[in-house]
């Protein structure tokens, strides 16, 4: 099956200083990718640049591809007009950014800002408008009297739908969901993230779903890419990558996290904090705080399968067993 | 690891107890009851999570019990005498300090980080000659080297670094508890078990309480040797981390442990949500107020308001009538162990 979504050598730049390094992504019609990184690594920035809705300060260049279904010639994002890019975005494309659901427009009632999604993209009368409203909110779990409410006279979670129903408008092939529950409390984070993965499953819709939550993505997601310093370090399926993690970053994060039913107390710290990609250190960018380091993490390690389906830039990787980072770093690392 | 275990820190004796501490808001004809009713012991050199969803009253609690909201109603002694007045108050902040979510937020961003973690010693009008050593062990405990650090201005620090900043502060005042509001929520990952050990750490050097608000369930689990759940201004249930969260009493607590997401693929499963959205604290339900979106409500939830019960003879405590026999027996019903 040809890709849905290629990227290839995605660059965002200010100034002339890397925000997002060479990203190269893969997605298949219907398949569910994880963006993973903590905050600054550049995945909003992937997500806004493969919108092509980055701030004007902000230069992008790489190869976007988009094959969506029905369409004959792959649509090119990267070198779309801004006029061309109005009638992909939404309409191929959709994304539901972090704390959408406080970008309502707050003076409008919501099925007027439905309607208005779809007005742009499609002549339709507004009867059925009215019906293709009803059935969206129907979708997304919320019933056809929220249409006539305003954004305040909804409690959070249900605004969150309503951004999930307007991304959905008019049927797009992709949503990108930007750190879509981080607001949310856990059970109204598990009611949406639900919500995605049956959305998935019936419209046959592709996602990337972004989050610093590997919690939130192992449980929705088919494959994972993990960024560090506006590179992907690490990219496999979910799977594999929880499993048997092969770049460092990972392996450290995911032993940071508590798992119930394992072992309490605090996790493992990784020193330091995550670098600006503006300005890197020099060699693996993820040296000065890597317990393993050692002298061939001088030179910057590229992006290699080391397992089958598995990519990791690590020299050393594949990593078949870990060393005990905290004897490894010598007392860098603790516990 | 914590050395110290639930039970052996300081048991019979408390640092500080809250009795039926209530904090209403009145709007217009309204009246918003956000904390409603809380009773909670902390005992010395204990870490004490406080869990629930947003709007829950966690935080309102943790500001009643520093003396930052007045309560409505209600009681605080710090080892067994009655906070009452500004002095009390006054004397309570040297023995109790807060920390909050957001350390970009809670520091002066014109005031050096020596000006910022002297503060205190000031306030307290502790004698000059103390300050320089006390801000300088205070900085070192957190594990920041004074020398590098005093001078800077928080706009110079990472988030893990002010957060730092802002637990020595608390600390040069040597309180024997710290309330943590959300501690770690706004850190990146791989910071947030800096944190998190600086914290702990203090209570194996110092013998420091410290009382633990998230939402984050997982956290409170590893790093709390008690927790209590709350749900719309109430406790619904209390007892040891690994009680609370690995085996449940109240239905709440249980539908809160299900919507975990696991960081193992499928390690979710399917599972069964709550449905529906915490109800608004103007128009709280009758009986339980938990009934409305209860999966085991029967007959008499709806009317009764049920207390904290015991549910295992280790000291937890569930407010369900599931775990009142009498109440189960007249609805001619299969008991809280039945199914749990």
């Amino acid at each position: 099956m040809s890709a849905l979504l290629e990227v290839e050598d995605l660059r965002v730049t200010h100034d002339g200083k890397p925000i997002v390094d060479g990203v190269d992504l893969k997605l298949a019609p219907g398949e569910a990718l994880a963006l993973a990184g903590e905050s600054g690594c550049g995945k909003t920035t992937t997500a806004l640049a493969l919108m092509r809705l980055l701030p004007p300060t902000l230069t992008q260049s790489g190869v976007i591809t988009l094959r969506p279904e029905g369409v004959e010639d792959p649509i090119n994002i990267g070198r779309r007009t801004e006029t061309g890019m109005r009638l992909v975005r939404w309409r191929h494309i959709s994304l539901v950014f972090q704390g959408a659901m406080n970008s309502l427009d707050p003076v409008q009632k919501v099925g007027k800002q439905i309607a208005e999604a779809i007005g742009i993209h499609e002549r339709a009368s507004s009867s059925d408008i009215a019906a293709r409203i009803d059935e969206l909110l129907a979708t997304v779990g919320l019933t056809g009297g929220v249409a006539g409410r305003y954004p305040h006279e909804l409690s959070g979670g249900q605004r969150q739908r309503v951004m999930i129903a307007l991304a959905l408008a008019c049927r797009p092939s992709l949503v990108i969901a930007d750190e879509p529950t981080t607001a949310l409390d856990v059970v109204m984070q598990a009611q949406v993230l639900q919500l995605l993965e049956r959305l998935r499953e019936e419209l046959g819709l592709a996602l990337i779903l972004i989050s610093h939550d590997l919690g939130v993505l192992a449980e929705t997601c088919d494959r994972i890419a993990v960024m560090y310093a506006g590179r992907i370090v690490e990219t496999g399926s979910v799977d594999e990558v929880f499993a048997a993690p092969q770049h460092p970053y990972t392996k450290l994060l995911l032993d940071s996290l508590p798992v119930i039913g394992g072992d309490r107390g605090v996790g493992i710290a990784i020193p330091g904090a995550p670098p600006d990609p503006g300005d890197p250190p020099p060699g693996c960018r993820f040296r000065p705080r890597c317990p393993y380091s050692a002298e061939r993490c001088d030179v910057d390690p590229p992006l290699r399968e080391v397992r089958p389906g598995q990519l990791a830039a690590c020299h050393y990787a594949p990593w078949e067993k870990w060393p005990d980072p905290v004897a490894a770093a010598g007392g860098e690392v603790s516990r | 690891m914590s050395e110290i275990q639930a039970g052996e820190v300081g048991a019979g004796e408390t640092l500080m107890s809250v009795s039926d501490v209530a904090v209403h808001y009145r709007a217009r004809r309204k009246t918003a009851r956000a904390l409603d009713g809380v009773s909670l012991d902390w005992r010395p050199g204990e870490i004490l999570g406080i869990v629930g969803e947003s709007g829950c009253g966690k935080s309102t609690l943790a500001r009643a019990m520093m003396g930052l909201q007045p309560a409505s109603e209600g009681e605080l002694t710090v080892s067994g005498g009655v906070v009452a007045g500004k002095s009390e108050q006054r004397a309570l902040r040297k023995r109790v300090q807060m920390i909050f979510q957001d350390p970009y937020q809670s520091l002066n961003p014109r005031q050096r980080v020596s000006t910022i973690v002297t503060e205190p010693l000031k306030v307290q009008g502790i004698a000059k000659e103390e300050h320089e050593e006390r801000v300088r062990r205070a900085m070192s405990d957190v594990g920041l080297d004074p020398d590098r650090y005093l001078d800077r201005y928080p706009h110079q620090l990472s988030g893990g670094q002010r957060q730092r900043v802002a637990i020595a502060a608390a600390l040069v005042l040597d309180p024997e508890g710290l309330i943590c509001d959300e501690p770690v929520s706004m850190l990146d990952a791989s910071v947030q078990a800096q944190i998190l050990k600086v914290l702990v750490g203090l209570r194996e050097q110092r013998g420091l309480a410290l009382i633990f608000i998230t939402h984050d369930l997982s956290l409170a689990w590893s790093l709390c040797d008690r927790i209590a759940v709350m749900y719309l201004g109430r406790i619904v249930e209390e007892g040891s981390a690994e009680d609370v969260i690995e085996r449940p009493q109240h239905p709440y607590t249980q539908a809160l442990v299900t919507a975990i997401p696991v960081p193992t693929p499928g390690g979710g499963g399917r599972r069964e949500l709550l449905e529906g959205e915490l109800p608004d604290p103007t128009a709280i339900p009758s009986g339980c107020r938990f009934h409305p979106r209860c999966p085991r409500r029967f007959e008499p939830c709806d009317r009764v308001d049920p207390e904290l019960i015991e549910t295992g003879g280790r000291g937890q405590r569930a407010a369900c009538l599931l775990h009142d026999p009498a109440a189960v027996a007249a609805a001619g019903r299969d008991g809280a162990g039945s199914t749990a």
